[in-house]
Formats: structure tokens, sequence, C-alpha cells
């Protein structure tokens, strides 16, 4: 298994002790009963941390850090299951470092000091990945989806047309914009932005005038390679807990784990994650490379089915008990379902997959 | 391999392919079949002649000394260039095994004649009674002065019937356990006594063989370390010869034929179909980077040993997993027993498929790793 560094284990253990005192699955499971409420102190907290500079640069602020820290970080983040939108925060923070503008520049520093939450909004994928387009000195349209958007107070959108095409930041109260978001299983949200006859002018852009939407495409790979990150996370913990029940369960006379039938399966989704996790590690060293899209969306793709197989099993191996609400296993369970839609599922992290690969049955390695 | 190359591999890279263009001929490409002694020696000679036969020797020992990421390249190139499946007895086992156990003259006799294939290799280690449960294996070696004595059985030996030598664990007595008691000893297959049975297997190739041993006279001297030490001889490389069986060689070829597969049958492409192969590949991208995950940290001294079996359930059933989307493809044809060669491709339907029946069994069976993975890596209690 992928060992990390000396710099990189210390971020990982600052990562996985923070959230455990932060309150572990409890805290999760309080934020669930509040929804939509949401946890601005914690997110205070994670602000302090310096996290969401990790891959701005130094020069504003940031920690300018590679994507393969980021994964570390998001990794062992992933084991205590938060619905804060951090992977999003990230994202949002590295696209607002490439603008280099003095507009962008300031929401940067809004992010990252905590006074505002920030996140990147994508094409709308059901409508074959089209933008939001200014025609007629107007705005009309939906936007791709956002994950866990309910605590956020403005959101990066890419805005095309023929004149003042660009990056834009749209806040949440701006007239004619709908943000519109749906509770999911695990305490947080997904949903989008509806916009009705908004006047761009009104709305303030980011990107400086020679940039092009092709310079904000690897913010989905961000998204994409920081969601399979927090499910390796939540992968190995839904295991280490499942397994330590597997050692203490008795039925017939003997730990449940003893017996061979649950062993194999239970290797099996060992086998599954650990091949995941060695895919999403060479993702990172894709990552700045021309098969960067390539390898984030297999990465996608792979841990989200194998994070689905594994939560599904440990539910089984769990017996009745993991049904109930009173069990932790199923706060796993339910996050991983929103992990695994999250910024596109398996089937359409595929279809990218296989789009950007060109037509599979003719081109070579 | 997603990773980024630098100049040196890309350059490797192209070198290795235009190479495979120029001396990989037209009646090597694309066989379902490992080709007979006559026609793969020549072959892996080519091989050796340019310095890829063993990338993963150490250069010391005559091999390449290649990184993973070189390892790796070849073994895309020679996969995707339809490359036939040389034997690997000799350069996956016993060489690498003689080269950290061996005496001195056993590495000069033996390595040279691994390297230049000029030798082919049996692993006698199954028997009738002894397959995932390989510590009961009860053929026998008796000291007489300086030669052992053999008698036993010995099955399901890979190309036994083509083997110039064998390499076997017999028993020669002693020990509590059944694991003691146990000589690794290298056997000249001309030796008076022996008997070899092909036994034709389910895809209707003579594979694998019985081995019957008659008062084989072995001299002490081909025994690998000491009397008794065999198991130890035989476990201490097995970390290593799994995580070859678990590399993506098979899933590659695999992946071949599933590409040639679909071009075949332009009919059966549809969404869903598209969506089987971009899993496909994104399948063989885990095995890869978990392959090479493996080796770099193997080269560190970072492996904890149980890479091998979480790699060789993965690298089996990926392969295996790519053949069932070949088959869908396939469609009526599935079953089709020959395959068809075109001016641009060969399609196979069956053969391959067949064949890849043995590879959650062989290499110590799937079931034994997974095993393996319960006790030693998520600590269950035994049953």
């Amino acid at each position: 298994m992928t060992q990390y560094s000396e710099s990189e284990t210390l971020i990982a253990d600052s990562a996985a002790a923070f959230f455990e005192q932060a309150g572990g699955v409890d805290r999760v499971r309080r934020i669930r009963d509040k929804w939509p409420a949401f946890d601005r102190a914690a997110w205070e907290e994670i602000v302090g941390m310096g996290w969401l500079g990790m891959l701005a640069p130094e020069s504003k602020g940031g920690l300018e850090l590679g994507i393969r820290e980021a994964v570390v970080l998001l990794e062992n983040i992933g084991r205590s299951i938060p619905v804060e939108p951090v992977v999003g925060a990230i994202t949002a923070a590295f696209i607002l470092a490439k603008c280099d503008t003095d507009e962008a520049d300031n929401l940067l520093a809004d992010l990252m000091g905590g006074e505002k939450i920030i996140l990147p909004v994508g094409k709308d994928e059901k409508k074959s990945g089209i933008d939001l387009e200014i025609i007629n000195d107007a705005v009309n349209g939906r936007t791709g989806s956002v994950a866990d958007m309910h605590g956020a107070d403005a959101f990066l959108v890419w805005i095309g047309g023929k004149d003042n095409a660009g990056l834009y930041v749209v806040e949440k109260n701006t007239t004619g914009v709908d943000v519109k978001y749906h509770e999911t299983v695990d305490g947080g949200s997904v949903g989008c932005l509806i916009f009705k006859n908004v006047d761009p002018s009104k709305l303030k852009i980011l990107s400086r005038e020679n940039m092009s939407r092709e310079d904000f495409s690897d913010a989905g790979d961000v998204l994409c390679l920081g969601n399979a990150a927090l499910m390796l996370g939540l992968m190995k913990t839904a295991l280490e807990i499942t397994t330590e029940y597997m050692k203490t369960r008795q039925q017939f006379g003997s730990p449940i784990g003893s017996f061979q039938a649950l062993q194999h399966r239970t290797a099996s989704l060992y086998v599954a994650m650990i091949s995941s996790r060695a895919l999403v590690y060479e993702a990172c060293r894709a990552f700045g490379s021309e098969r960067q899209s390539l390898a984030c969306r297999a990465a996608k793709a792979r841990s989200a089915e194998s994070t689905m197989a594994l939560v599904k099993e440990c539910i089984q191996f769990h017996g009745a008990i993991g049904f109930t609400d009173e069990c932790d296993i199923g706060l796993y369970f339910r996050r991983a379902m929103a992990l695994s839609a999250a910024g596109g599922n398996p089937s359409e992290c595929r279809r990218r997959y296989a789009e950007i690969r060109g037509d599979l049955t003719r081109s070579a390695c | 391999m997603l990773r980024p190359e630098s100049d040196g591999e890309v350059k490797f890279r192209l070198e290795v392919r235009n190479w495979l263009k120029e001396n990989l001929s037209a009646d090597l490409r694309d066989l379902t079949f490992r080709p007979l002694p006559e026609k793969i020696l020549p072959w892996c000679r080519k091989l050796y002649d340019q310095g890829w036969i063993a990338p993963h020797w150490p250069k010391s020992a005559g091999g390449m000394g290649a990184t993973p990421v070189q390892q790796v390249i070849l073994i895309e190139e020679l996969a995707l260039a339809g490359a036939p499946d040389a034997p690997a007895q000799g350069l996956n086992h016993i060489g690498p095994l003689l080269i950290k156990l061996g005496s001195d003259e056993q590495k000069k006799r033996h390595l040279p004649s691994i390297l230049k294939s000029d030798v082919i290799w049996c692993q006698g280690y199954s028997e009738p009674n002894a397959g995932s449960d390989l510590t009961s294996l009860r053929t026998k070696a008796d000291i007489d002065g300086d030669e052992l004595v053999i008698n036993g059985h010995k099955i399901w030996t890979s190309w036994a019937q083509h083997a110039h030598w064998m390499f076997a664990l017999v028993r020669t007595g002693g020990g509590s356990s059944n694991r003691e008691g146990i000589t690794f000893v290298l056997i000249d297959m001309a030796s008076d006594g022996i008997t070899r049975r092909p036994i034709e297997n389910i895809a209707r190739d003579e594979e694998f063989c019985e081995v019957f041993l008659d008062d084989v006279r072995v001299p002490i001297s081909n025994v690998v370390r000491e009397i008794g030490q065999g198991w130890s001889v035989a476990t201490t490389l097995l970390n290593e010869e799994r995580i070859r069986i678990g590399g993506p060689v098979h899933a590659l070829r695999a992946m071949a034929k599933l590409r040639a597969m679909a071009r075949y049958r332009p009919e059966s492409m549809d969404s869903r179909i598209a969506d089987q192969l971009a899993r496909a590949e994104i399948e063989v991208e885990a095995l890869t980077a978990s392959y090479l995950d493996s080796l770099e940290r193997f080269e560190k001294g970072e492996s904890d040993g149980s890479d091998s079996s979480y790699l060789k359930i993965l690298g089996t059933e990926t392969t295996q997993f790519i053949h069932d989307i070949a088959m869908d493809i396939a469609g009526d044809e599935g079953a089709r027993r020959v395959p068809i060669t075109t001016n641009e491709l060969t399609a196979d339907f069956s053969e391959m498929f067949l064949q890849s029946m043995r590879l959650p069994i062989y290499g110590g069976s799937n079931e034994i790793q997974r095993s393996i993975l319960a006790g030693r890596v998520l600590h269950l209690p035994r049953g």
C-alpha cells in the first residue's frame, strides 16, 4: 500500500486527529438532524487549519502544496465523513488563484479567511455539457450540480458568450439566481443554480480577458480526485469498523470473522479498496500531464464503485444491527452514496473517460 | 500506464515498438496458445540478444535491471504488438530464486542457459493430494551416498513434456511439522526413471503434465541450500514471484483481444458496450497502478509480503472480467472454437477465454490468497 512520506504523515495525522476532536461521527449525526443549518463553528476551525489554500500559491497566502498532499489530506479527512464542502472549497481556491486578478485575489482571501464559503459549479452534464451563455445581454438556464452547497455564500461559474465570457462569481442572493438544493441522505445537499434573465453586468467577472474555458477545465479533475480521496478514507474506516465487529460478534460459538465465507468476501473488499487507492495515487502522478483528466475520471469511477461495493458488504456483515440508524456503519453507507454521486457518478465518469480517450477500439495504448 | 513518461522512457517505448514492428513476425502475432518450443525459443533468443529477456533481473546476473516503469512499458508494448507468451518458469521463478539462494556452481550452470532460453524449466510442486495444501506433499527422496533417490508423482506440471529441468519440492523426512523435512532440488529431466504424461486441458491444449518419478537419482549438489530447508527456499521468493503473476501481462493481452473483438463486431457497439470497454480499461489501469506501486515498494524494501496475494487476485480476476466482456461482444459467435484472422485483426472467440480459467487456480488458488489476506492483513480470527 502506497506509503506516506514524513511530511505527508504529518498532514494525515493532523487531518485525522482534527475531525476526531471535532466530534467524529457523533458530530455528523447532530448536523444531520439540524439540516439545513450549517456548522459554521466547525467551518471556522477548518479554515484555521489553512487547508483550503492547499493548492493556492504562497504569494497569495496559500500552502502551495501539490495534488498528492491534497489527496493525503482528503483521504484522512474522509475517515471521519464530515459533510463540510472541503473538496469544493479547495478547488475554488485553486481556481481563484489561477485568475490572478484583484477581484479573484480578494475572494480568495475571503475564502481562506473564513469570511465566505465559495464553491465551484460545473456545466450541466445532463444537457451534454453546455455552459451558461450570455444571449441578448441576459443569462438563462441551469448550471451543473454542486455537492454540499447549502452553507455556501457564493459560487464560481463559467459563463460563455460572444462578449464578456469568463469566470464569474455569483453571490447566493443575486437577483434572478435561484440557489436550489435538496437534502442528501448524509446530511449534505446537492443542487444547482437556476438563472432567470440575469443581467451579466450585475455579476462580477474574475478571469482575465485572455482566459478561456480551458483554463478552468481542471477544476472538474480536482473535484473528481478529491472526492475519490475522501472515499479512500471512508473505505478504510468502514472496513476497520466492520472487521472489528466481525472479531467480537459471536454466533454458533465463534466470532463471525472466523467464517471462511465472510473472510473471503472481506478479502475481496480489501483488494478493491487497495487497488482503487493505487489508482488514485497514480492519478496524482498524472496530474499536470496530458493524461490528467483521463486519470482523474478513472480514479473517481473506480473508487466510487469500490466504495459502494464495500459499504454494502459492511452493512451485510453487521446483520440486522447494520440496518439500524443507531449503528454508525449506516452513516458511512449514506455518505458513500453522496460521494459516489457527487461531481459525476461512475457511469458519468466512464462516459467522460471514453470521450477523452477517443474511440477505444481504434486507439493504441 | 497513466503517469507521464520521462524523455528517456518515451524513447525506450518507441524503441521497443519499432523493434517489435521489425522483429515480431506475423506467424508469432496474436496467438491464443503458447507456441511450441521450436517456435517460441528462437523468439525468446531474439529478446535475449536485444537485452530485454529479463527486465527484472539485476544487471549483475545478466538481466536488464529495468525500473518498474520500464518493465511496464515492455509489458504494454509486447501485449500491444500481440507478442507470444514466453515460458516463465525459468525467468520468473527458478532464475530469481537461484540468484538469491543458489550456490555459485548452480548459478554458473543454470542462469546463462535460462537467459539465452536454451533450457525450459518446469515446477514440480503440486501432487495429486497436495494442491492448495502443498505441505502435505509425499514425493519422497532418500539419501544414498552423495545422491538423492526420488520416488513420487507430480501433477499439473506446466510444460513438463518440453522441460529440460524441473525444480521440485520433495520430502526428505524428519521434523515435527509438515513444513520441515522438505527439500528443494533441481532435477535433470533427462534422468532415468522419469515418465511424463501430458494432460489435455479444457482449452484442448496439452499445457500441463503428470510426472512420475521412479528411483530418479539426483546428485545432492543439486539441492538448493540445505536438505530439509526446502519450504523456506520455496517461500522466500514467493512474494516476488506472485507479484509477477499479478502483473498486467494477461490483462493487457485480454484487452488487445477485446479491442480486436470490438472491431470485428462493430454491430455490437452500443452505449452499454462502450461503458463496459471504459470499465475494462479503467480496471487495467487500476491493476497497472497497483503493480507499479508494489514493485516500487518492493525495490525500496517496503513491501510487507501481502502485496503478492492481492495482486494475484486482482490480476487474474481483471483478466477474466475482460474476457467476459469480449464474450458479450462476440454475441451469438461467443462459443466459436477457432479464431478468425483477417488482414487487419485476429478475432479470438473462445480460446483465451478457456485458457484463462486456469488463472485463479494456478500459483496458489485465489481462495488461498483470500485466506492469506483475511489472516495476515485483516487479522480476522482463525476458523
